[in-house]
């Protein structure tokens, strides 16, 4: 499947447990990407394609929040589907995340399935 | 949402949300300890605790015995205990913070949550707070010790 992720949390095994749910949902391994905040994220946009970000909202660094306001305010990036994998429980944050676009918030805990659905949807538009 | 108020958590409801966190996050089965159950498990190790902040403020302090992050993050994982990095066994405890910290802000605010947490910080064992100063909880996470202290914050 022809789609690049970048997984984005602070914590190491998170992402390592979200990327193996990716892989799960059908992501080749070379095809998963991982940044520890927003600015490593921002990084990472600058020298890969990339179709889907997982995207953590607390983080040190840059949050999430503001790594999405800044990929918006880039029209090259405009394209790229962010989903939330979260703990993130407060509304009017929440609510500011999907003014910015995302397709889905995903509430840490969460079931793998529901992460595997998820990116299998996304990923299912994208390639 | 519970029947408690934003700034009340009973153990039983702690207790809860912790158990959920560990079954959904890793499929790790816990139980509340009795105080004899608790005498049996071994002692803590490492410990972490969040703050939020909203119309009240509190903090989650999570503590456990040395070989619960490695055996939640093998779970997590699905690998052995001992394939589970050093870095990857320590951050679970913090994630477990975290995890746990955005459960209680989600069942103290309800679906128009208006708190907001922090990050997880690590902490030695010793400064978690003594039980007449929060709620606590002691979950045998099969065989690990966990406890979860819930500690409202003057505003």
């Amino acid at each position: 499947m022809n789609c690049n992720v970048l997984v984005v949390d602070d914590s190491p095994v998170l992402r390592a447990a979200i990327r193996k749910v990716a892989k799960l949902a059908g992501v080749e391994e070379d095809q998963i990407f991982e940044a520890g905040n927003g600015q490593e994220a921002l990084a990472v946009l600058e020298t890969v394609w990339i179709d889907l970000v997982l995207l953590d909202l607390n983080m040190p660094v840059m949050d999430g929040e503001e790594f999405a306001r800044r990929v918006r305010l880039n029209e090259d990036l405009a394209d790229v589907a962010i989903v939330v994998v979260s703990t993130e429980a407060n509304r009017a944050r929440l609510d500011r995340m999907r003014e910015l676009g995302t397709l889905e918030v995903l509430h840490k805990p969460f079931e793998p399935e529901d992460l595997r659905r998820i990116i299998g949807t996304v990923i299912g538009v994208a390639s | 949402m519970s029947e408690s108020r934003p700034d009340d958590l009973d153990p039983v409801r702690l207790a809860d949300l912790a158990i959920d966190a560990l079954e959904r996050t890793a499929m790790v089965i816990a139980d509340l300890a009795t105080d004899d159950d608790a005498d049996l498990l071994p002692p803590l190790d490492e410990a972490a605790w969040v703050d939020y902040d909203g119309p009240c403020r509190g903090r989650v302090w999570i503590a456990a015995s040395d070989g619960f992050g490695a055996s939640v993050a093998a779970s997590l994982l699905g690998v052995d205990p001992d394939e589970v990095p050093a870095d990857q066994a320590a951050a679970m405890i913090d994630e477990l913070a975290n995890i746990v910290g955005g459960s209680v802000i989600l069942d103290l605010g309800g679906d128009d949550c208006p708190f907001r947490l922090g990050l997880p910080h690590r902490c030695p064992t010793a400064d978690c707070p003594p039980s007449d100063r929060c709620t606590r909880i002691v979950l045998d996470a099969e065989g690990e010790r966990l406890e979860v202290r819930w500690q409202p914050l003057a505003a």
